[in-house]
């Protein structure tokens, strides 16, 4: 699988090792108990300075296992190990390390930040809970975070009210950058930004890497946009994480689904092509067996439906669970 | 060709606390029998609100100040209550943005659908029944579905749903305003799909509203591309795509994140303010092109080139000269 057998931990910053969240739900009368399963099963390790592109449908469990990176869900099983440490074992010093490490980007920027407060309190709220509470210097780096997202100080007095969508996304970005965190996860960060100003955030992400050799996972559903950003792309579906490659083997996607995300994005494929898929994304309390893409793939034989494909390796770097390639 | 619908001069304001704030300021549009004209913009480009204007279903404190909205002939803005239900639903229908709240929720998918069409024609509920199953197959909903509710459909068939509630009594105009945001890649695709089968097969004329001016270029006959609530570039398909003339239009093109996408761009700055505009063009804060002359006037729109309208002073020199 992906779990590295001798990990680099200099060079690693998260390892998330057979990770399982499943949220419990009644299911038609008291004593059946169901579970959604968001995460099921999934292995991954983020390094140091690198994006990485987390692609899926609503769904497919990709905010999930985002929020369960930045401790936001409780695993039903597996870890995630921060510093060699599993994340729910840290205590005192290190919780708080690693909160100032890993920082968060939420989708909705009109939701994300305290309308009763100006934008310098909600950029400096972090500093303060990280004991920076010199008032010199928490004004010159509010001032600085705001520079690198390319806004003026005087936004330091505005209300978030009074900006856009695309300024409130930039305060956001400044907010998570404030901490010179090591990961960023953003959840699909350009998803309610108007189309005009989407390529700014994603430039800035970028510029943003460069500079102070952050890591980011990248939460979208437009895989197009992920492949153009990111140096590793993750793509999953119900709760299983289905390819993974490296951006230069980009393109050329394996996995029937992720030539059907790819089709989807480009117009010039004609409407048949993605006809010939049928259905939707199913639930995921009763996921299909074997294969979870059986239903919908066009490639399916028999023993999709009985046994689970593994993540195995086709080429360097390129892993896909497919029958197709075994 | 008399047009279906065309739209006059029309202007549409909210008057709200902070001021009026101007959303619609002077549109006019033609919509043909059988096109698919799109409507292009951001959010707060008053596109919206086009379309509510359309079905008169502007509430306070919103309000249609002038203009007029002819029906097959007929000005929907003049009429009372009463004559608006013959035209509602019977020759203009809508898809409302975001299908997941534009159903009822305590009521099953079937009678949603029954009752628009009881409310308009004198049958009786076995046959509306029948009619509504029917028009179910139509859109590629399962019939065993029709008595479930809408929290038990995914977000696509939803949007099915919608789209057999708006297709029910055979309208002359569909308006489908952003009829696949916040759906799924592939089920934006496959309602897109069902779109233009329907339209091939009840020959409605459709006004497709979105954001997203790369799914209008692979639907649409024609595009009217909307700025701070004025259409600044109105053209076929074809020409705004190979000869894009406003810079806006051209910007959006750039910025576009699916065909020909190669690198991130944006249009500099952010949309304007609809209660205070800027004087003159209004684009021209955020225009590469702009010039002191652009600050005096908002220049009109004018058919530069047979049927491709452009609102914007430099493009209409040049084409004059």
């Amino acid at each position: 699988m992906l779990q590295k057998i001798d990990v680099d931990y200099n060079n690693t910053i998260l390892d998330v090792v057979h990770l399982k969240v499943y949220f419990p739900v009644r299911k038609w009368g008291p004593f059946k108990r169901g579970y959604v399963k968001a995460v099921d099963d999934v292995s991954l390790s983020v390094e140091k300075n690198k994006i990485y592109g987390l692609i899926g449908e609503s769904g497919s469990g990709k905010t999930t296992l985002g929020r369960a990176i930045v401790m936001l869900e409780r695993p039903t099983d597996g870890k995630i190990l921060f510093m060699r440490k599993n994340l729910w074992e840290l205590k005192g010093h290190d919780l708080k390390y690693f909160r100032r490490s890993v920082q968060m980007i939420f989708q909705d920027p009109f939701a994300a930040l305290n309308p009763l407060w100006t934008v310098f309190k909600n950029l400096s709220l972090p500093l303060f809970i990280h004991d920076i509470t010199d008032k010199k210097e928490i004004q010159r780096l509010c001032i600085q975070a705001l520079t690198e997202v390319k806004l003026a100080p005087h936004y330091l007095e505005k209300f978030p009210h009074e900006l856009s969508g695309g300024e409130r996304q930039r305060i956001c970005i400044a907010r998570a950058l404030i901490l010179k965190p090591r990961l960023i996860v953003a959840d699909e960060p350009t998803s309610m930004i108007d189309a005009s100003l989407k390529g700014d955030i994603c430039k800035l992400l970028v510029e943003l890497k460069e500079k102070y050799n952050t890591s980011y996972l990248f939460i979208s559903h437009e895989i197009n946009v992920a492949q153009k950003l990111s140096e590793q792309m993750l793509i999953m579906y119900l709760g299983k994480i289905v390819e993974v490659l490296t951006t230069h083997q980009a393109g050329k996607y394996l996995h029937p689904y992720s030539k059907l995300l790819m089709y989807g994005m480009d117009y010039s494929i004609p409407d048949e092509v993605i006809l010939r898929f049928k259905g939707e994304i199913p639930s995921a309390l009763t996921p299909p067996s074997g294969c979870r893409f059986h239903t919908r793939c066009i490639y399916a034989t028999p023993i999709c439906t009985t046994q689970e494909p593994p993540l195995v390796e086709v080429e360097p770097g390129h892993f896909v669970a497919c029958f197709l390639y075994d | 060709m008399e047009a279906i619908l065309r739209i006059n001069d029309l202007y549409v304001s909210y008057f709200t606390n902070f001021g009026e704030v101007k959303a619609v300021n002077g549109v006019t549009l033609n919509l043909n029998p059988g096109e698919k004209l799109g409507v292009a913009g951001e959010s707060g480009s008053g596109k919206s609100t086009l379309a509510l204007a359309i079905m008169r279903l502007i509430r306070p404190p919103g309000r249609i100040i002038r203009g007029a909205i002819y029906i097959n002939g007929k000005d929907v803005t003049k009429m009372s209550e009463r004559e608006l239900r013959g035209v509602r639903w019977k020759q203009v229908a809508m898809v409302f943005q975001g299908a997941m709240n534009a159903l009822n929720p305590t009521h099953r998918v079937a009678f949603q659908i029954m009752e628009a069409i009881r409310i308009h024609e004198k049958i009786n509920k076995k046959e509306a029944f029948k009619k509504a199953i029917n028009l179910l197959s139509l859109v590629g909903v399962d019939p065993a579905r029709a008595k479930d509710y809408p929290f038990q459909l995914s977000g696509g068939m939803k949007q099915r749903v919608m789209i057999a509630m708006a297709i029910a009594l055979n309208p002359s105009v569909l308006i489908a305003d952003e009829p696949t945001t916040a759906l799924d890649v592939v089920t934006q695709r496959k309602i897109l799909a069902l779109l233009k089968e329907l339209h091939d097969r009840l020959k409605f004329s459709l006004l497709m509203i979105s954001h997203d001016i790369d799914l209008l270029l692979h639907f649409c006959d024609s595009i009217a591309v909307m700025y701070a609530g004025q259409i600044v570039e109105q053209s076929s398909t074809k020409n705004i795509v190979q000869h894009p003339m406003h810079p806006y239009t051209a910007g959006l093109l750039k910025a576009r994140f699916r065909s020909n996408f190669k690198e991130f761009w944006s249009i500099k700055g952010s949309p304007p303010d609809l209660i205070s505009l800027p004087p003159g063009c209004r684009f021209r804060p955020r225009c590469d092109m702009a010039s002191e002359e652009c600050a005096r006037e908002n220049p009109e729109l004018i058919e530069v080139k047979p049927y491709h309208f452009v609102r914007c002073l430099k493009v209409q020199d040049a084409a004059e000269n």
